[in-house]
């Protein structure tokens, strides 16, 4: 996998190529602000960028260079990091997309496994969303009697939670050691209780899932 | 930050406590930490935990291995230990995002239930800043499920209003604070 690194911070950014390397990845570019990795697009056939949300151009430089980097370039994939897990982040994050992209915190991903595991999901076409987030998300609407997520079960939040993190069916089965028959009717009874839409493809309604409780935990209070 | 606030018999109700916001020295102040605590050390550990994952996979010895796991493990602990910190010095999105995106994660990560009435124009960002400290550091000291409204106000002199209500009291308690801004 060809992959651009744009990180202000040097320490971190030689650790990333260090840990691309050992995954196997070629490092295409890697630079110090989200400009120089616009230009680095610009010229070369990249298949993930990875981006540090919190650089120039300040003060959200990631964002941004992420925005731009979709417009021009729709099959490369976007792995944003950063030190916060911030629902304001993730917002932003499937304002640009909801597919090919990633949203970790760095301490996170700073292993070989996890940040391989990472790419392959968003260049296979994911979104992967630091599960820490996702479990926040899902548990403060649960706890709210006026949320739509409060209807569902707690095995149902487990499932939504989990599928937050861009799971497939059969990561999810395998994670909670039931069957995917079982998942496949978790998941249609997430949908039913949320009102979501039955002629929608089956990704684009996981997406809306996740899309539900982000509204239910903005919107209540 | 928070004046005491009074019973009023006559009136049988709360009288407004008085909140003093952070002045503008103490508000880029707090900024600057931050940005140091993410920018410096919270970077760095991160970077060691790369270095550690490496030397865990090169190294043949399993136990020595699991040691340098561990190891990582403490790492990252201390990361999300900074995270904390460098949230409740400045809160990460207030510069970027302003002040309602700044208070709801915080809410959320606190499990308040947030109400805001906010102008509809942009206040300036030493008002922003300030007044998002204010509020910040009110809300860091609830309990989880307090209900709290938030009322902002003005734009040279921002007038800041909290309402809040603690789950199982009957009263609600009011808290207001005015700043002059540049």
């Amino acid at each position: 996998m060809r992959v651009a690194i744009a990180e202000d911070g040097a320490l971190f950014r030689e650790g990333l190529v260090l840990l691309l390397a050992a995954a196997g990845h070629e490092v295409v570019g890697c630079v110090g602000d989200g400009d120089a990795l616009l230009a680095i697009t610009a010229t070369e056939h990249i298949d993930v960028a990875v981006l540090d949300i919190r650089m120039p151009p300040e003060p959200d430089g990631g964002l941004v260079t992420a925005q731009r980097i979709r417009a021009r370039s729709p099959r490369t994939g976007l792995l944003l990091l950063s030190h916060y897990a911030e629902t304001h982040y993730l917002m932003r994050v499937l304002e640009i997309d909801t597919e090919r992209i990633g949203y970790r915190l760095k301490e996170r991903v700073a292993g070989v496994q996890v940040l391989a595991d990472t790419l392959d999901r968003i260049a296979a076409g994911e979104i992967v969303i630091e599960p820490e987030l996702a479990k926040r998300l899902v548990e403060v609407p649960a706890s709210r009697a006026d949320s739509p997520i409060a209807a569902l079960t707690e095995r149902e939040l487990d499932v939504l939670s989990l599928m937050a993190e861009g799971r497939a069916n059969n990561a999810i089965a395998k994670e909670l050691f039931v069957s995917a028959k079982v998942v496949e009717k978790h998941i249609a009874s997430i949908f039913a209780k949320l009102g979501l839409p039955g002629d929608q493809t089956m990704h684009h309604r996981r997406v809306l899932a996740v899309l539900a409780y982000l509204r239910a935990t903005r919107t209540a209070g | 930050m928070v004046g005491g606030v009074r019973w009023d018999s006559r009136r049988g109700r709360w009288l407004p406590g008085l909140l003093r916001a952070p002045d503008r020295w103490i508000a880029e102040c707090r900024y600057g930490l931050e940005q140091s605590l993410h920018d410096g050390a919270a970077t760095g550990m991160s970077a060691v935990a790369i270095e550690l994952d490496l030397i865990a996979a090169a190294v043949g010895d399993p136990r020595l291995g699991a040691r340098i796991d561990a190891v990582r493990d403490t790492v990252c602990q201390a990361v999300d230990e900074l995270r904390h910190l460098g949230s409740a010095i400045y809160p990460p999105v207030l510069g970027g995002a302003g002040l309602e995106p700044a208070w709801r994660a915080l809410a959320e990560r606190r499990g308040l239930r947030l109400r805001l009435d906010l102008p509809g124009y942009d206040i300036g960002e030493e008002a922003r800043a300030r007044t998002g400290l204010l509020v910040a550091d009110y809300l860091h000291t609830l309990s989880s499920a307090t209900m709290v409204l938030v009322r902002v106000r003005g734009r040279r002199f921002v007038r800041v209003r909290i309402t809040e209500a603690e789950p199982g009291r009957s009263r609600r308690r009011y808290f207001w604070g005015v700043l002059r801004c540049a």
